[in-house]
């Protein structure tokens, strides 16, 4: 057993797991104690992840912090991690949204509040072990098992009484698609006796099984980042769920279907990968264009911020299957970028419900009169969402436009109508809500963004400014794992 | 958070949101949307899915092909992307 005590991806995954065992002894009575814990802890998880970072080697694309534990040796079976430049940036954005994540439900959360957070470390350390493991059961149980707090965040801390169908949809759709990728799995098992990852790289399955195991997976995957037509579980879940779990499912959960693509279908299926591409393609632009048509009919603000998720990862699966390195990054800096802004947008939208409980949009408008800060804020994030240059969407669509550009032209033309439709309706629902007059027949009274919800918002706005003007921070630890991923998928 | 400054609710907006928000309740298979349905379900796809089919073979690209079976060449080989 190769166990390094001071192995930062190790102190990373066990301290959120330890928060856990520690928050169980706190009584629940004690609120307070509660959530100062639980932001400590996920302070401290955030700081070991950053180790993570500044002690990563951009040079090398071979897994770092690798460790691997004895699981079951019998069935050649074991718990291996490790995290290369592609994980990285998913388990920080993991870490940095869970301290989002615990002060925004600071003081909205009334109802079990222990158990609450129990749920979001749990979901923590699901989370990073997702993005960390290298063996493909492993990916699968954790892959799966986020589903079940989520499931929880969901249907017991949601606003209405559409959260329990909200959250039955949310499960079902994810577990369906899930249980053809474990049949893929055990198919995969049987024919290689491994579900070691490192070593499934360099197995070439036939060509028609790498057909079925694709498909297999991309029911999983599919159902996750949420492709058309197997999205309608997204709008639901965000739209029922609290701020927090809105946060997390579209910064990092929707990301787990991309992670999935980069990490097991491309370069374990390569000839698939290949031969479904313009099916892909297709999807992607299906994606991009209605879920841009859609998001303009839509009247709640979080099905807004939604929909426009939807289309976003439209340009995320075009990147990651043009199959060369440009999109692959942009993919990728598209997806970091993504979490960032629609979290800060249903930060956003979130800081409107705590104060007047509706998200219809009719009832806002004008409130630039009473609320400077937040209109500020929702300028900057609603200009991230549509892509303006300066900010991190801009980088990742270019280089995901960039790329889709060099083999397919027509493909381009109609996906950058996407940046058009973002455009339209990222500018028409700021106009909406915060220029115009005043409704003051329905509303009584008026207060800014506090204190703590400014200090969740500016980390956001700083990252979102940083991977904008300075994207070779990010690009850099990204670019040999992605020479790797694209020499695996070449020499097969 | 800050809290308790709960919106005057309108009946007119509350039934309009919930018409909308509710529309598998009135949703019928009438003609119109079974030819929604061909247009912008099946029709447009399958355009969308012929054109990018077509421009990748037309520029000799191995994608949409088994290349194997083929025998074409990957175009992408990471020893082209500068270290």
């Amino acid at each position: 057993m190769n166990l390094k005590l001071f192995n930062p991806l190790i102190l990373t995954s066990l301290t959120p797991l330890i928060g856990v065992f520690i928050l169980l002894l706190i009584p629940s009575a004690k609120e307070k104690l509660c959530r100062n814990f639980a932001l400590w802890i996920s302070c401290l998880t955030f700081l070991f992840s950053l180790l993570l970072w500044i002690q990563f080697n951009s040079g090398t694309s071979f897994f770092q912090f690798s460790t691997t534990f004895l699981w079951f040796p019998f069935f050649n079976l074991y718990y291996t991690i490790g995290i290369d430049g592609i994980s990285l940036f998913f388990i920080l954005l993991t870490t940095l949204l869970i301290i989002s994540c615990i002060l925004v439900s600071w003081s909205s959360i009334q109802t079990n509040l222990k158990d609450y957070l129990i749920c979001f470390l749990i979901l923590e350390f699901l989370l990073i072990q997702v993005f960390s493991v290298l063996d493909l059961l492993l990916f699968y149980i954790y892959f799966e098992s986020v589903l079940i707090p989520m499931f929880l965040i969901v249907g017991v801390w949601g606003s209405r009484q559409r959260k329990i169908r909200a959250a039955y949809q949310f499960f079902l759709y994810t577990l369906i698609g899930s249980l053809l990728m474990l049949l893929a799995l055990l198919n995969i098992y049987f024919q290689t006796g491994t579900t070691d990852l490192q070593i499934l790289w360099y197995i070439q399955f036939s060509e028609i099984s790498q057909i079925f195991l694709w498909l297999s997976f991309f029911a999983s995957f599919a159902v996750k980042i949420p492709m058309i037509p197997f999205h309608i579980w997204l709008p639901e879940a965000h739209a029922e769920a609290p701020t927090a779990g809105s946060v997390i499912l579209a910064g990092i959960l929707l990301k787990m279907g991309g992670y999935g693509f980069l990490r097991f279908s491309l370069p374990m299926f390569p000839v698939a990968s290949i031969f479904f591409t313009p099916f892909i393609f297709t999807l992607s632009l299906v994606a991009i264009i209605y879920a841009s048509l859609t998001t303009l009919r839509q009247i709640d603000l979080k099905k807004i911020i939604a929909y426009s998720s939807v289309s976003h990862m439209g340009f995320v699966t075009i990147g990651i299957f043009s199959l060369n390195i440009q999109g692959i990054e942009g993919s990728i800096l598209l997806m970091l970028s993504h979490g960032l802004v629609s979290s800060a947008l249903f930060l956003c939208i979130g800081v409107l419900y705590d104060r007047y409980k509706t998200r219809v949009i009719k009832y806002y408008s004008g409130l630039i009169q009473v609320m400077p800060l937040f209109g500020v804020f929702f300028l900057f994030f609603t200009f991230a969402n549509l892509g303006f240059p300066g900010t991190s969407s801009f980088i990742g669509e270019v280089l995901v436009l960039l790329s889709s550009f060099q083999i397919n032209k027509t493909l381009t033309l109609f996906a950058s109508l996407g940046m058009i439709f973002g455009a339209a309706y990222s500018i028409w629902l700021f106009n909406r809500i915060i220029f115009g007059s005043l409704k003051l027949g329905y509303f009584s009274s008026f207060q800014d963004i506090s204190r703590r919800e400014f200090w969740i918002l500016i980390p956001l706005a700083i990252l979102i400014l940083w991977m904008g003007i300075y994207p070779n921070s990010f690009l850099n630890e990204i670019h040999f794992s992605s020479v790797n991923l694209l020499e695996l998928i070449s020499h097969t | 958070m800050v809290g308790g400054m709960g919106v005057r609710k309108n009946i007119h907006i509350e039934e309009w949101a919930a018409f909308r928000e509710n529309c598998e309740h009135v949703f019928k298979f009438s003609r119109g949307n079974w030819a929604r349905l061909a247009v912008f379900g099946f029709a447009v796809p399958a355009l969308a899915y012929y054109g990018i089919t077509r421009e990748l073979r037309l520029e000799g690209h191995p994608v949409g092909n088994n290349p194997r079976r083929q025998g074409a060449q990957f175009r992408y080989f990471a020893s082209d992307v500068p270290k």
